[in-house]
């Protein structure tokens, strides 16, 4: 090959190998760069190098020999690198996400990360609470592992009436930031600040915890607690523990030594999944969890939704002890979507119990109640998945929250276009039983 | 020649890491601790970490507990000295206390309290269960409390935290879930040395020397203790809710000026609630007696006897 044309296509390998370059035309890999940011900077680096010297020395390339060979075949690999991801970030999401190629360009991003399929939610391990999400720390500030909730929004601005929203994945969907929109439009002039402490594959114990340790401090004037379905994950355990230590166990990250090389190549990445035809870095089992005991059983006991009671009225009790107010709603879900072929005989008798309680607990406990269980009961087209609403469902839970507050407040809202337009979408409410 | 002085070398090791065993163990207790920056005091806290990893074992919420073994009959160990799975039903006619806190309380005087009220009293049955786990501070007890001790249905909870919950303070940050001071216990992250940590005490020593950088003195500003209040607070209003009686116990350990102030934080907190006793000074004999006195003044079926 001439050399020239071979010096030219060294200095582009270098060019679309600088780090940012590379991420913006090729990127697969979420979350902050990693080691492989360095190396693909070595590489750009090694390319600049290799066509400096072969300007210099070409004498040392000569057709055959074995420097040549091993140019040649380093280039081959690199660019079969950047075709391939090229073809995954640009084509791939052409085909779908049903398709088959859809589907290998899902599992491709999945592997960037060891956490896999939980790779969404980031998580960390905590001391108290299991895990949460990534506390980060930058420029003097630190996170407390619930998005951009930091040590130094702590202290309450003046003039402020502010909401701590509590759950799980249900409350982790944007349900917050909808509601904090509702609020300040329609709230008659007050300013509202929403805090979303909602962490995807928390239960309620998870959720009384984090009220108890962190969300008191900032003093909030309501707390919602959207909590419910994933209490049903830690049920048919033997050896019921208040604790909870019979079916869950510390999160534990473990360190894989290859974790440079699958966020560096595709190519790698690609291997994995041929060899082993699944995830090999598990953290969730569909039938076990995030962070569980082996061990579940299909025998649910009415003492495990002692347990789920006795975390809400927990916060409730601390709650009524600091003047915080308590908003409990019921936890909608759908019967048509379904995540297992238990879901009629163990999952939803589980959230129509569950709801039970929060309901004696509102009367118990004098706290507001939304009802959303009824109100989406078989409608089934506000739902995404078996208890996750959709972008209009969860517009109609903002509201349907918001209202409450400002009822509680003695606010009668006045709602905006926007808003009018989420009220005539909520669907009829179903008399009560 | 070269094994005359191999073997002295060998010798003189051995000769050195069994005087400086020796020099630690026999080192005064008080003095090790009033000095948390000092050389003896970090060589004894390494040696109570690497105990604390081999008998605790890792907890979902409560960083760790001591082992919860299971045992025949699908009964378990619930992670405290003594108690089990099967100790959560209370017994008819018992009177049950629970008495949380730290390595003041764990193994001391709940099991000399026992024994003091069921001889004081020989009519009636007290059952005192120890949930304290060496190392905790108040921020674990008030977890253990609300997740655990409250599923015994105590009819008294003893708080003993004092000293932990003033001297894990002074890390940056100080936000109340804690995290600046705890991270959770894992084994694999135990460090890679530890075979070498446990063997030897010279090297032991020389890891101290050269990262002596993780004892310096804490930088504490008050906050510390608003939390540590906090943290018994919340146990004294969860117990008013379940009818349990909370007794405060202060620190016995008085000169440290931390330990003051939590003291003044108990006693602060008691004043408004709660029955206090003074424990300044005193042995876990005496502890157990004026606990049980208190206790028996205080039980409204043990005052009838």
């Amino acid at each position: 090959m001439n050399s020239m044309f071979l010096v030219a296509l060294l200095i582009l390998t270098a060019v679309v190998s600088y780090p940012e370059i590379y991420d913006l035309i090729a990127g697969l890999e979420s979350m902050l760069p990693k080691p492989e940011a360095r190396m693909r900077l070595a590489q750009s680096i090694g390319a600049l190098a290799a066509a400096f010297l072969l300007w210099l020395r070409r004498d040392w390339f000569l057709q055959g020999s074995f420097p040549y060979r091993a140019l040649m075949a380093s280039l081959g690999i690199v660019w079969l690198e950047l075709v391939l991801r090229l073809f995954f970030k640009w084509i791939a999401p052409l085909f779908g996400s049903a398709s088959a190629i859809g589907k290998w360009e899902h599992s491709l991003r999945q592997y960037c990360s060891t956490m896999g399929e939980m790779s969404w939610m980031d998580p960390r391990p905590h001391p108290f609470l299991q895990f949460t999400a990534v506390r980060w720390t930058s420029r003097g500030e630190r996170g407390l592992g619930f998005g951009n909730i930091t040590v130094s929004r702590i202290p309450k601005p003046t003039g402020v009436v502010r909401v701590a929203c509590l759950g799980n994945s249900t409350t982790f969907d944007n349900y917050p930031e909808r509601l904090e929109d509702f609020l300040n439009r329609c709230g008659g002039g007050l300013r509202f600040e929403i805090l979303n402490f909602g962490t995807g594959w928390w239960a309620s114990v998870h959720t009384m915890l984090n009220f108890v340790l962190n969300v008191r401090d900032f003093h909030p004037d309501f707390v919602v607690v959207h909590e419910n379905c994933n209490d049903e994950k830690f049920r048919g355990y033997a050896g019921l523990r208040g604790d909870y230590a019979h079916a869950i166990r510390p999160l534990r990250l473990w360190r894989y030594r290859d974790a440079w090389l699958y966020r560096f190549s595709l190519i790698y990445r690609l291997g994995i999944i041929l060899v082993s035809k699944q995830f090999p870095r598990v953290y969730y089992f569909p039938h076990i969890g995030v962070a569980m005991n082996r061990g579940k059983t299909p025998d649910y006991i009415p003492g495990e939704l002692q347990l789920f009671r006795r975390n809400i009225a927990t916060i409730c009790d601390l709650a009524a002890a600091e003047g915080i107010k308590v908003i409990i709603p019921t936890m909608p879900f759908s019967k048509l979507h379904r995540y297992t072929q238990f879901d009629e005989t163990r999952f939803h008798p589980h959230l129509l119990g569950a709801n039970a309680v929060l309901r004696e607990l509102s009367n118990e406990k004098a706290v507001a109640l939304v009802e959303l269980e009824r109100m989406f009961m078989d409608k089934d087209s506000f739902f995404r998945d078996g208890f996750h609403l959709d972008e209009v469902g969860v517009g109609i839970k903002a509201l349907e929250i918001g209202k409450t507050i400002l009822c509680s407040l003695g606010i009668d809202p006045v709602l905006d276009a926007q808003w009018r337009e989420v009220e005539l979408s909520k669907p009829p409410v179903d008399p009560a039983p | 020649m070269l094994y005359v002085d191999l073997l002295a070398g060998a010798v003189s090791i051995v000769a050195l890491e069994f005087f400086l065993r020796i020099a630690i163990k026999r080192a005064p207790e008080e003095s090790a601790r009033d000095s948390p920056q000092g050389f003896r005091y970090a060589m004894r806290d390494l040696s109570r970490q690497l105990e604390l990893f081999t008998a605790t074992e890792p907890h979902p919420f409560l960083q760790y507990t001591r082992p919860r073994t299971l045992l025949v009959g699908g009964d378990q160990r619930y992670g405290f000295s003594s108690i089990k799975l099967s100790d959560v039903p209370k017994p008819a006619g018992v009177v049950r206390i629970a008495c949380i806190g730290g390595s003041a309380t764990e193994g001391g005087y709940p099991e000399l309290l026992e024994a003091f009220l069921n001889a004081a009293l020989p009519a009636r049955r007290f059952q005192v269960l120890d949930f304290a786990v060496d190392g905790w501070a108040s921020v674990h007890s008030m977890l253990n409390f609300i997740l655990n001790v409250r599923e015994f249905h105590p009819d008294f909870v003893v708080v003993g935290d004092e000293l932990r919950g003033a001297g894990c303070s002074g890390y940056p940050c100080c936000c109340r879930g804690r995290v600046h001071d705890y991270t959770p216990l894992a084994y694999r992250d135990n460090p890679l040395d530890e075979w070498m940590l446990r063997a030897s005490w010279i090297y032991r020593a020389c890891k101290i020397l050269l990262v002596r950088s993780r004892i310096e003195a804490f930088d504490r500003d008050g906050r510390e203790i608003q939390q540590y209040r906090r943290n018994i607070e919340t146990i004294c209003t969860l117990a008013a809710l379940d009818k349990i009686q909370v007794i405060l116990l202060t620190a016995a350990t008085t000169n440290h000026d931390s330990i003051k102030a939590v003291n003044e934080t108990i006693r602060a907190t008691a004043k408004a609630r709660v029955a206090l006793l003074d424990l300044e000074q005193t042995d876990d004999r005496i502890a157990a007696e004026r606990i049980g006195k208190m206790i028996a003044g205080m039980h409204p079926g043990a005052r009838a006897e």
